[in-house]
C-alpha cells in the first residue's frame, strides 16, 4: 500500500480520473492529508479514541465516495469536517442510547500521560474534561467546531446543519454548564 | 459567540483544554492502518461477518409495533385543555445538562405551564396577532422546516419541504401573518442559502429574497410596518453582523449599519418604529480590547444615519421600539452593578430608569402587542439564572410570572 508522500505530484481532485494504483496513491494523499486533524475533531465530539477512528474511516469512506460533488476544491477542509463531524454524533448518539450499551460496551479507559506538557494544569483540566464528557454530543461538536476549530457560529451552523440560533443555544448551554461544573469544583 | 470578559476567559480555557483533550488518542490506528482501512473499504470489500446487531433491531422493531398496539388500543382520551384568558405567556425555558430548551406556555398571570416535548422545536416567532407561533422542527431526514401553531401550541402545521436538500428555519412574519421569510440554507448547495418568502399556510409561492456571500446565513428579524421591506442580520466579518434591508420583491439590497461594532443578538436584535422610517438596536464590540462597549442606536432606514442614543456601556443588549413608536426601551448597567430596564424617547429625550437592581439584574424587555407592559428577566446578582417578569412602563406593576431560575431563551406576551 503506497503511504502519503510518495507521490507528491497527485493531488485529491484528479484521483477521479484514475484507478487502480493511481487511485489508491490519491487516496493515500487524501487520507494522510486530514487524517491527524480530523481525528482530533472526531476525538472531541466522541470523547473516545477508537469511536473516533471509526468517525473519521466512515467519513473517509463517504467523502471518497462522493468527492465529485464536491466542486470547489477550496472547501474541501469544512466539506470533510462537516462528514465527519455529523458522524461522529451518530456514533456518539448511539454510544449513549441504551441499545449502544448493550451492543458497544463502555468507552476505552483514559489516561493521562505523565509526560504531558500542560501537566500542570491537569488537575484543572481533569473537571473540565469530565464537564465536557457531560456535554451531548451536539453540544461538544458545537464548541469544537466554534472553539477548537475556529468556526464562526454561522459556519458552525452551517457544518452541523441547524439554524444559527441552534447553535448559539447550544454553545451558550454549554459554556453555561462547564462555568458552573469548574466553579463548583473549584469550591 | 461572544460575551463578558468572564465568557472570554472561559473560551480562552477552553481553547487550550480542547487543543490538549484532542490530543488524547490512544487506541486510534495510525494514519497507515487508516489509508488500509478506508482502502480496503472503498474498494468494495465488505465485511460479511454475521450481525448480531441486525437481529436485535429487528427484536426491538417487533416489540415497538406491538407496545405501539396496545398503547393505540388502550389509550386514555387526551387531556382537557382548559382555555386561558388574558394574555398568554409563551417562553423557551433552557434546562440544565442536555436540555436543548423547552417551549412552554401558560396563561401570563398564573396557571399551568404546559410544553412541547423537550428538544423538539427551537426558536419561535410570534406573530403580529399574537395567537400563532412558527418553530423550527426537525425532519425524519434530518433537514430543518418550519411548523405553525397557536400560542396554546395546539394546531400545528409544518411546512413540507421543496426537496431533499433545501431547510427552511424560521424568521420573520409579514405585517398580515400570511406571508412568512425563512432562514434557508442547502448543505449541498451552499449558493442556495439566503432568505426565502412564501406563503405561510403552506409555504407556497416561495421566493429567494438574498444570497449570503460565502455560504453564509442570512437572519430575518422583521418586516417594516406596511410590508414593503425586510430587516436582517448579515455577518460580515468573523461574528461582526450588520443590519441589512431588501425590498419584500427581493430588489433594493441595503446594508444600514457599517459601524465597527456589531449588532446585538438579543432575543429582539433589531426593531422597526411604527411609521417604518428607523430602526433601533444595540450594538457592541464583540472582541478586543474594548470587547463589550455597547450602545443604543437609531438609524434612519433610507439615509442609514445612526444616532447614538445612550451612553457607551457594558452590554447594553437589546433596544426596542413601543408598539406606539413613542419609547425605545434598553437595559444597561447601574451603580452599583447590574442592568436597569431604561426608557428613551426616539429623540434621545427623556431617558430614565424604570426599574432598581438594588435586588439583581434585569435584562431583555420585550414589549406586550397592546404597548401597555413589559416582560424580562430579572436575577439575583452574580447569578446566571432568571425568572420571568413583567412591569408597566411607568414603573409600577412589578411582578413575578415564573418561580423556576433557569436560562430563557426567548419569551412573549402572546394571545390566547
Amino acid at each position: 500500500m503506497t503511504r502519503r508522500g510518495e507521490y507528491p505530484g497527485l493531488e485529491v481532485g484528479q484521483a477521479t480520473a484514475f484507478t487502480g494504483p493511481a487511485a489508491d496513491v490519491a487516496l493515500a494523499n487524501f487520507v494522510g492529508e486530514h487524517y491527524d486533524r480530523l481525528l482530533r475533531l472526531a476525538r472531541l465530539v466522541c470523547d473516545d479514541a477508537t469511536d473516533a477512528a471509526d468517525a473519521v474511516q466512515t467519513g473517509f469512506e463517504q467523502a471518497w465516495r462522493r468527492r465529485a460533488s464536491l466542486r470547489d476544491a477550496t472547501r474541501t477542509r469544512p466539506w470533510l469536517d462537516r462528514i465527519v463531524v455529523r458522524e461522529a454524533i451518530r456514533i456518539s448518539r448511539k454510544r449513549r442510547s441504551w441499545l449502544g450499551r448493550l451492543t458497544h460496551g463502555p468507552a476505552d479507559a483514559r489516561w493521562i500521560e505523565l509526560g504531558d506538557p500542560h501537566a500542570e494544569q491537569v488537575p484543572a483540566w481533569t473537571a473540565l474534561r469530565a464537564a465536557f464528557a457531560g456535554l451531548s454530543p451536539e453540544q461538544r461538536a458545537v464548541v469544537s467546531l466554534h472553539l477548537h476549530a475556529g468556526y464562526s457560529v454561522a459556519e458552525t451552523a452551517t457544518l452541523v446543519g441547524a439554524p444559527i440560533e441552534t447553535v448559539r443555544s447550544r454553545l451558550r448551554l454549554a459554556k453555561e454548564r462547564l462555568r458552573r461544573e469548574l466553579e463548583e469544583d473549584s469550591r | 459567540m461572544n460575551g463578558s470578559p468572564r465568557d472570554l476567559r472561559l473560551d480562552e480555557e477552553l481553547r487550550h483544554f480542547l487543543a490538549w483533550q484532542s490530543s488524547e488518542l490512544m487506541g486510534a490506528p495510525s494514519t497507515g492502518e487508516m489509508i488500509d482501512r478506508v482502502a480496503a473499504r472503498t474498494a468494495g470489500r465488505r465485511r460479511a461477518t454475521f450481525d448480531r446487531r441486525l437481529i436485535l433491531v429487528l427484536a426491538m422493531l417487533a416489540m415497538l409495533a406491538s407496545l405501539t398496539a396496545t398503547a393505540v388500543l388502550f389509550s386514555r382520551p387526551p387531556a382537557i385543555v382548559i382555555p386561558p384568558r388574558g394574555q398568554q405567556l409563551v417562553f423557551v425555558r433552557l434546562g440544565a445538562g442536555d436540555d436543548p430548551g423547552t417551549i412552554f406556555t401558560r396563561p401570563a398571570q398564573s396557571g399551568v405551564e404546559r410544553s412541547l416535548e423537550p428538544g423538539t422545536m427551537c426558536c419561535p416567532t410570534l406573530a403580529h396577532d399574537g395567537r400563532r407561533l412558527m418553530v423550527s422542527v426537525a425532519t425524519p431526514t434530518g433537514q430543518t422546516t418550519t411548523a405553525t401553531l397557536d400560542t396554546d401550541l395546539t394546531h400545528r402545521q409544518t411546512l413540507k419541504l421543496p426537496d431533499g436538500t433545501l431547510n427552511l428555519g424560521p424568521g420573520a412574519w409579514s405585517p398580515d401573518d400570511q406571508r412568512i421569510a425563512f432562514e434557508g440554507w442547502d448543505l449541498a448547495h451552499p449558493d442556495r442559502n439566503g432568505i426565502y418568502l412564501a406563503d405561510a399556510s403552506d409555504g407556497g409561492d416561495r421566493r429567494l429574497l438574498t444570497r449570503p456571500p460565502d455560504g453564509y446565513h442570512d437572519l430575518p428579524l422583521s418586516f417594516s410596518p406596511d410590508g414593503t421591506a425586510l430587516l436582517f442580520l448579515r455577518e460580515s466579518a468573523r461574528d461582526r453582523w450588520h443590519l441589512f434591508t431588501v425590498q419584500a420583491d427581493g430588489s433594493g439590497l441595503r446594508q444600514l449599519t457599517t459601524m465597527r461594532s456589531a449588532v446585538g443578538f438579543g432575543i429582539s436584535p433589531a426593531t422597526w418604529s411604527p411609521d417604518g422610517r428607523q430602526v433601533a438596536f444595540a450594538a457592541f464590540e464583540p472582541a478586543g480590547a474594548d470587547v463589550g462597549r455597547s450602545a443604543v442606536f437609531v438609524i434612519d432606514a433610507t439615509s442609514g444615519e445612526p444616532r447614538r442614543l445612550s451612553d457607551w456601556a457594558d452590554y447594553i443588549t437589546s433596544a426596542q421600539f413601543s408598539p406606539d413608536g413613542s419609547w425605545i426601551v434598553y437595559d444597561r448597567p447601574d451603580l452599583p452593578q447590574g442592568h436597569n430596564l431604561w426608557l428613551v424617547q426616539p429623540d434621545g429625550s427623556q431617558a430614565h430608569p424604570i426599574t432598581t437592581n438594588a435586588n439583581g439584574g434585569q435584562c431583555c424587555a420585550q414589549w406586550s402587542p397592546d404597548g401597555e407592559r413589559l416582560i424580562f428577566q430579572k436575577g439575583p446578582l452574580g447569578s446566571e439564572l432568571s425568572d420571568l417578569w413583567v412591569i408597566n412602563p411607568d414603573g409600577s406593576g412589578l411582578s413575578q410570572l415564573t418561580h423556576s431560575p433557569a436560562t430563557y431563551a426567548w419569551y412573549a406576551l402572546g394571545s390566547p
